[in-house]
């Protein structure tokens, strides 16, 4: 594999997880009733701000 | 939970008294306020520097006009009071927020609140309005009559006597002065020790005279549900302590308020001096809440907003679409070694961030006038206009700030429902509110307005649909309230009770502070959200890349220069990519709509938040038109777009059945991830959100075919 490939595999891959972690967090804030994970634009108490 | 010696503080008042704004000037946090009642609905704690030096935690809590407590927001306050939060205790002092126009009202709650034995300060605010009016208040005088309890003369919006409320509440805190309690009448005072004894037998545990005095007083079950007192056990003793109070002459639920006011009114006498003056605000509501001008006027200010949003936005959009343009040349220039970065870099991110981010000045544009609206008093006024709309639909009176709330984010409109009482009503809302137009829409409509209604019917045109699009999900939205109200929920008809704000003059620092706050979201939205998704959709659009398509298009083009040749071989990829394949086989569904591969692609991205369709379409045109399509923006693309197969072949994608179609399925269509998931919170159940999912997806398809269909037909 050439490095053109290789650094857009880790770019997507690194990108996924990312939104697959933020998918969590959003999961774990609704189920616990803590707020907003954030980005959504609303005006809720988000998530990253009672860590 | 307060730092170990830190004091407890907590901010109550009647609702829009400008408790926030205060906690705002006192702890330098930057609170959601706003020129309505009902902004607040749960607590939020800062902390506060004391005149002494002193730090405390300062606490905000939602209005409340009495402390016979029935919806969600109200009860957090009583709990707040009672110290019945979960590692709270009692609050050391109460700063009891006033309304300088209206103080015998507003003390009537300081008045509740005495009975607890509470520290109290009474913070006299919007003194400025008061002086408008011709009202004058002798502060000192006031302190006197209420056994040296601090009173502050403040003007919160203007930070007029903020450090003399951080002196008041170090006194308070030293001197626990309290609100004298009132002499209740013989039989009432027989009732509430009769009620008292019985809980304490019932709950084996000490009931003060102030819970008692609330579970004789209220019909809702508040106290006795925080206390234990099952309805069975309280059912007798309550009714017979009423019996007494009845055979005295007087009616529990009036005596309460009756034996406070005439106290007050005594406290008040020479306290409050002057007349109050008819002030410019009755004027301009005789025009504004007319039966015939009102609705009119309200139509005259959104199309006028909607139209400065387009014409001031033209300039700021054109100097960001020119950015995004260098950056992708510049990339793709850079990159021109590794072509697959070079495409993941030029038309994946800087495509579909860059696509997005156009957006940028209108959305700052819309929250500027949004804020100025707010802040001046108008929109509760427009909430009055609406009431004869949501009355009829069986809505709440106070469905009118979660509805409101609704058209910036459903998010805060749907917490804003537990300002209702009825627990039934208060679903009834929630289903509602995702209706509302939000400010996610607004991309998708701004795209499609900019490149297809502007361009051939003008701006008026641009900003009559964009009226019609926040109009159709409240159309909707009525129906819907309606057959909920009346057939399913059954809710009873509750009348509405809205204090109409005084006009203001806009604060620029709040309404700057808000536009700020919107446009950092959506920046951040662009860096964090969909600058992710666009890998993802850049890669689903990009592979597999087999050479054999590339070789089939040459061979069958051999007339072409090496440009067209070279469009066509990307316009290949992009269809046999994954995406094009999954979006060609859900397209069928999609095709009564009048949607292509490319926007089924679009639409199915954008149910976990709307706003992915623009990034979305910004990469599937990008790689499709090649890297080196000549600075052609999506709007351009999108333009140009035809159909490749089917009736439809060499015939334009977008033609305006298309494009209303599109707007409307965005209008109507539950796409956002997290306003379902707060949809099952605050219903309590999922089956209201996958219900809510279900319908207003169906609704969506349903409304888009339609338009499609008679459109075409039509035109």
């Amino acid at each position: 594999m050439n490095l053109d490939a290789v650094i857009t595999t880790l770019a997507i891959s690194a990108a996924t997880l990312w939104l697959l972690r933020r998918l969590w967090l959003t999961l774990q804030a609704r189920r616990k009733g803590r707020g907003c994970a954030g980005g959504c634009g609303c005006a809720a108490e988000k998530l990253a701000d009672r860590r | 939970m307060s730092e170990a010696g830190q004091a407890r503080v907590v901010l109550v008042g009647n609702p829009n008294t400008g408790k926030s704004t205060l906690f705002n000037a006192l702890t330098g946090l930057r609170q959601r306020v706003g020129n309505y009642p009902g902004v607040t609905v749960a607590r939020k704690s800062g902390t506060c520097e004391l005149a002494d030096g002193q730090k405390v935690e300062l606490v905000d809590l939602p209005g409340l006009y009495s402390l016979a407590a029935v919806s969600p927001d109200e009860r957090v306050v009583v709990d707040a009071l009672l110290g019945r939060v979960k590692n709270e205790r009692v609050p050391d002092v109460v700063v009891v927020v006033c309304d300088a126009t209206n103080l015998l009202r507003n003390l009537f709650l300081a008045a509740q609140i005495a009975e607890l034995g509470l520290p109290m300060v009474i913070a006299v605010n919007q003194m400025d309005a008061a002086k408008t009016r011709g009202i004058e208040i002798d502060g000192p005088l006031l302190s006197y009559r209420l056994n040296g309890v601090p009173v502050v003369l403040l003007s919160a919006w203007k930070g007029e006597g903020i450090t003399e409320v951080r002196r008041a509440v170090a006194t308070g805190l030293r001197q626990k002065s309290t609100f004298p309690t009132v002499t209740w009448p013989d039989a009432i005072a027989k009732a509430v020790a009769t009620v008292a004894l019985a809980a304490e037998r019932d709950t084996h545990q000490p009931v003060p005279g102030a819970l008692a005095q609330r579970l004789l007083f209220d019909t809702a079950p508040t106290i006795a549900e925080a206390i234990g007192w099952t309805a069975e056990a309280r059912e007798v003793p309550i009714r017979q302590a009423r019996e007494q109070v009845r055979s005295s002459g007087l009616n529990p639920p009036a005596a309460e308020p009756m034996v406070h006011y005439a106290r007050l009114r005594e406290i008040l006498e020479g306290v409050v001096r002057g007349v109050s003056r008819e002030t410019a605000t009755v004027a301009v509501d005789a025009i504004l809440l007319h039966r015939i001008f009102g609705p009119l006027c309200f139509a005259a200010i959104m199309l006028g907003l909607f139209w400065s949003v387009f014409a001031l936005a033209k300039l700021p959009m054109a100097w960001i679409q020119q950015g995004v343009d260098l950056t992708k040349a510049f990339a793709a220039s850079y990159l021109v070694s590794t072509p697959m970065l070079q495409s993941l870099v030029a038309d994946g991110v800087v495509g579909g961030v860059g696509a997005f981010l156009t957006f940028l000045p209108q959305i700052l544009i819309l929250f500027l006038f949004v804020g100025i609206l707010e802040d001046s008093g108008y929109m509760a006024r427009a909430a009055f206009i609406m009431d004869r709309l949501f009355s009829w639909c069986g809505l709440n009176g106070k469905s009118f700030v979660p509805l409101l709330s609704g058209f910036a984010c459903a998010i805060p409109g749907l917490l804003s429902t537990r300002t209702i009482e009825d627990p039934k009503a208060r679903l009834a809302t929630a289903f509602t509110v995702p209706f509302m137009s939000c400010s996610a829409r607004f991309p998708i409509y701004a795209l499609m307005c900019a490149a297809f209604i502007g361009p051939r019917y003008g701006a008026f045109w641009e900003s009559v649909a964009m009226v019609g699009m926040h109009v159709v999900g409240l159309a909707v939205a009525v129906p819907t309230a309606f057959i909920l109200t009346r057939f399913i929920l059954k809710v009873r008809p509750a009348p509405f009770v809205l204090e109409l704000p005084r006009y203001q003059m806009p604060k620029p620092r709040d309404v700057i502070w808000r536009m700020w706050q919107n446009a950092s979201e959506f920046v951040s939205k662009a860096g964090t959200l969909i600058f992710a998704i666009t890998f993802v959709v850049w890669a689903l659009t990009y592979f597999p890349r087999d050479p054999a398509v590339a070789e089939r298009v040459r061979a069958e083009s051999p007339q072409m220069n090496a440009e067209q040749v070279e469009a066509r071989v990307q316009a290949a990829y992009v269809e046999q990519s994954w995406m094009g394949r999954f979006g060609k086989s859900v397209q069928p569904v999609f095709d009564p709509c009048g949607f292509d591969w490319k926007l089924t692609v679009g639409v199915l991205a954008s149910f976990p938040a709307r706003e992915v369709i623009v990034s979305t379409l910004g990469i599937t045109y990008s790689l499709g038109e090649g890297s080196d399509a000549n600075s052609e923006d999506l709007r351009s693309a999108m333009r140009e777009a035809k159909w490749t197969e089917g009736s439809r072949v060499d015939t334009p994608i977008f033609t305006l059945p298309t494009v209303l179609a599109l707007m409307i399925f965005f209008a109507l269509c539950s796409q956002c991830g997290s306003t379902v998931a707060t949809l099952a919170q605050e219903a309590g159940s999922w089956r209201w959100a996958a219900a809510s999912f279900v319908y207003m997806t169906a609704l969506a398809w349903i409304f888009a075919t339609a338009v499609y269909q008679i459109g075409s037909k039509i035109l």
